[in-house]
């Protein structure tokens, strides 16, 4: 049987999940920001993933499927 | 040297203030001297409690403006000898203040006081992380309710992110509702917080009466006791924990809850 303690336990999990989530997808649109830049891409084909390790670290990988890579100014001709 | 406490929560209405006074009285009842801070900008609230509105000069932002100095702003408590009150400003001008403000308020009042309790304001704006910064312990007040205990763990990694050594004191707890399962109990949620216990204090119609400045003349009640064992885990470092359930425990007990249900 769910008790009290588990509603607030499991209250308080969501809260951390939806803060993490918040957070990543604010640095997805920074991301998303500073690539498009750079290149030609659909947003869908940008992936961000992030894993809390066990020794506390945190893994975040970056994964964008680009059309085209643009010329910035003069820097690339 | 003081030991500067913070007493945050996150959600509003938990009892921040309330337990702000409680706990300053009773620490200077053991003989430590005690200033409270307000830092609740514009919403000034400890002084109200503290029944010194009328006797408020100066307040923290003369102080920062440099009109005062903070001793000259502090109020005394009439009720309890030692108590020192710097209160709020009554207008609303927080942007005034800065988090390096509040720092060095509190480290001048750090040679005069043994604790320097600080009055956080609600929420995590910009007077919480003012009211933080001055301090090195940190007391979080939560209700044993679901959506007070979401925002206390919300609050408790910013405050660790501050380096702040917290504890959790549970307030409002009723041990009718914690013996048949309808609340939680105080280890519950430390387990769910991840912090130890400071105190538990049940509700209490005393503290209501004494929070609204209402004379009244019952000495001794289970919250004031509550409190004075909050006080000595504060003063001692322990994490004895006041039992909210045992007046409703055993046949008598039984007969009480009921009771309790039907009023």
């Amino acid at each position: 049987m769910k008790t009290v303690t588990d509603r607030i336990r499991n209250s308080v999990r969501n809260g951390r999940d939806s803060n993490a989530e918040h957070a990543l997808k604010v640095l997805k649109s920074d991301e998303h920001r500073l690539l498009e830049d750079y290149f030609d891409f659909d947003p869908k084909n940008l992936k961000m993933t992030a894993d809390l390790l066990a020794d506390g670290n945190v893994s975040l990988t970056i994964t964008l499927k680009a059309k085209r890579f643009k010329a910035v100014g003069k820097t690339l001709d | 040297m003081a030991r500067s406490i913070v007493i945050t929560s996150g959600k509003g209405g938990v009892g921040k203030s309330t337990i702000t006074v409680a706990l300053g009285r009773e620490l200077c009842r053991r003989n430590q001297r005690v200033v409270l801070v307000d830092t609740d900008i514009g919403l000034n609230n400890l002084d109200v409690l503290l029944d010194m509105e009328h006797r408020v000069v100066y307040d923290i932002l003369d102080v920062v403006k440099n009109r005062c100095r903070v001793r000259q702003a502090l109020v005394e408590d009439n009720s309890t000898a030692g108590l020192f009150l710097l209160p709020s400003a009554h207008a609303y001008e927080a942007s005034e203040i800065s988090a390096q403000n509040i720092r060095l308020i509190v480290n001048s009042l750090s040679s005069s006081f043994d604790f320097v309790l600080i009055d956080c304001p609600a929420g995590v704006e910009l007077g919480f992380h003012r009211a933080v910064a001055a301090a090195r312990e940190a007391l979080v007040v939560t209700t044993p309710h679901v959506s007070a205990v979401r925002d206390a763990s919300k609050v408790i990694p910013i405050l660790k992110s501050y380096g702040l050594d917290s504890r959790v004191v549970v307030n409002r707890s009723r041990g009718d509702l914690v013996v048949d399962s309808e609340m939680a109990d105080s280890a519950g949620i430390a387990d769910v917080l991840g912090c130890g216990i400071a105190g538990v204090i049940p509700e209490d119609d005393y503290i209501n009466l004494q929070s609204n400045v209402i004379p009244v003349r019952r000495k001794k009640s289970d919250g004031l006791t509550a409190i004075e064992v909050l006080a000595q885990n504060v003063l001692y470092g322990t994490e004895t924990v006041y039992d909210v359930t045992k007046r409703y425990r055993g046949i008598l007990g039984a007969f009480k809850r009921g009771l309790r249900k039907l009023v």
